[in-house]
């Protein structure tokens, strides 16, 4: 364990410093604080919250059925006191709550089967294998477009763009939009990350740019509808199945509306964190430029080791038994999915960046009927961006040695990530 | 035609496509993971076959594995495009274990 453990903080006081992101030293780095919480207090009661960070208690109480994502109201978003906030902003809580939780990440039971069955086989690894030419088309000509200064921002020139542009074809939203859709999703990016100034501010960024989100889908959809489109797109199965009936036009907007944005904002910050791994730790991208069938083992090993969804929230619908603990109809849970990926009880030498590792089984994509529906698609996207970079880049370099992390306990990604490239070895 | 289906414990992630896809032919286990509901992995009939590949192509992590044992081949290979590695089913899967195997460690 690292020196930060010995703070003079109590687990409570340093609980609070993390899930309210004001402690920049737990921004840069949250794992020494993982470490204390697994050790010290790993079933963590606070502030009506039951914390799990063992990779054990994590996994059983997010495939239990009743731990449920919403509580029919509200969506828990960390840290925001709803109590404090103004009545409009209350209100646009409540209107945010009521286009979301359409979405299939916040459906349960029947209504999330139902929903995840209409697309599940378009994301599944067998279809995904399909697209990885196209993946690495897209992948080599974002490199193409800034190879020559020698200079990347991997988040702006590739992390971001290569994800959004590959799920808009993939939902046949027209890619030259791609800013567009970037600049909605920071917009509501804000609200997941834990909130902890200009609350009001933020709630109404979130609820403006998901209105606008919202319109933009439901004019691609009418236009969809009147166009030919391709036979196997996402958008086509949503849209017969809307025509069927088995999905009502306002849930079909709401599930394209949280595939564009779920299926680009945490593979942007899923990209980057892997390359700031591998630069961080230059015998492992040695090991990659020498072998580039290890690039989906470096993608593995870095959803896991700088998971980019650190945590995910669940309401008890009943009492529980998760383990040996204890939890009480209505208390608010959350896994912490960062801390569970560094347990010494599950994975041998937690804390090692290991591309060749073989027993892998991380929690980065949740487990359970909320599995990321993105997983494999993900996957594919950072492996291929990993190789692309160290089939060209071998000599590449980060010219900040210290990343600026997001303030959020809730999402790690960098806001930017300035990359000195070396030759292009082409 | 015998088939023989396993359920690979490395990649299930407890997403019970399988036991919707095919009811009656995968179940949840104590911890939520996926098992077949036969004792013998190899006792699966050419029938259940399209439930068994409906499992197989829905499942989010590839954990589900379809064999013919005419052929000797993983189904998903013999269609599969790329062929990659990584995707066959491997050695130790060959031949009966018993159900408790297949049930993840986690």
């Amino acid at each position: 364990m690292s020196a930060r453990v010995a703070t003079a903080r109590s687990i409570e006081e340093e609980f609070a410093a993390w899930y309210s992101n004001v402690d920049p030293a737990l921004v840069a780095d949250p794992y020494p604080f993982f470490d204390r919480l697994r050790a010290e207090s790993p079933v963590h009661r606070q502030a009506g919250l039951v914390v799990f960070s063992r990779y054990s208690e994590c996994a059983a109480a997010a495939i239990d059925p009743r731990l449920e994502k919403t509580d029919g109201k509200r969506y828990d978003y960390g840290s925001l006191d709803r109590g404090s906030l103004p009545d409009s902003s209350r209100r646009q809580l409540d209107e945010l709550f009521q286009m979301e939780r359409l979405a299939l990440n916040k459906t349960e039971g029947e209504e999330h089967s139902r929903l995840r069955g209409l697309v599940q086989t378009a994301f599944a690894p067998r279809m995904i294998e399909r697209l990885e030419q196209r993946i690495v088309e897209v992948a080599e000509s974002l490199i193409d477009e800034v190879a020559g200064t020698g200079r990347m921002d991997a988040i702006d020139d590739l992390a971001y763009q290569l994800p959004l542009i590959v799920i808009s074809e993939m939902l046949e939203v027209p890619t030259e939009d791609r800013h567009l859709i970037r600049e909605w999703g920071l917009g509501m990016s804000g609200l997941f990350g834990g909130v902890r100034d200009d609350v009001a501010q933020v709630i109404d960024d979130a609820h403006r740019n998901r209105k606008e989100l919202f319109a933009y889908i439901h004019g691609i959809v009418e236009r969809r509808r009147r166009s030919t489109r391709r036979a196997d797109s996402v958008m086509s199965l949503l849209l017969e199945a809307g025509a069927d009936g088995r999905i009502s036009d306002k849930q079909l907007i709401a599930v394209l509306a949280q595939f564009v944005f779920a299926g680009h904002e945490t593979t942007t910050n899923a990209i980057g964190n892997a390359i700031v791994a591998l630069m961080t730790h230059r015998d492992q991208w040695e090991l990659l430029c020498a072998d580039l069938a290890l690039a989906r083992g470096a993608a593995d090993e870095a959803l896991r080791y700088l998971s980019p969804v650190q945590t995910e929230p669940r309401y008890a619908t009943v009492d529980v038994m998760i383990g040996e603990a204890q939890v009480r109809h209505g208390d608010r849970v959350r896994m912490i999915w960062a801390a569970a990926n560094r347990d010494p009880e599950r994975f041998v030498q937690p804390d090692r960046f290991d591309i060749r590792r073989r027993d892998n089984k991380h929690l980065a994509f949740g487990v359970g009927r909320h599995y990321c529906l993105g997983a494999s698609l993900a996957r594919a996207e950072i492996a291929t961006a990993l190789a692309a970079l160290a089939r060209r880049f071998p000599d590449m370099r980060m010219r900040d040695e210290r990343p600026r992390w997001r303030p959020s306990f809730n999402v790690r990604g960098v806001t930017e990530l300035p990359l000195e490239l070396g030759r292009d070895r082409g | 035609m015998d088939i023989l289906v396993r359920v690979d414990p490395r990649k299930c992630m407890a997403n019970q496509q399988c036991s919707k896809h095919a009811p009656g032919l995968f179940e949840l286990g104590p911890n939520g993971y996926a098992r077949t509901t036969r004792e013998d992995p190899t006792s699966f009939t050419a029938a259940e076959l399209p439930a068994l590949l409906r499992a197989r192509d829905n499942c989010p992590t590839g954990a589900i594995h379809v064999e013919t044992m005419d052929s000797d081949q993983d189904t998903g290979d013999a269609n599969s495009e790329s062929g990659r590695p990584g995707h066959g089913p491997s050695p130790d899967w060959r031949g009966a274990r018993p159900r408790g195997d297949v049930e993840s460690s986690a």
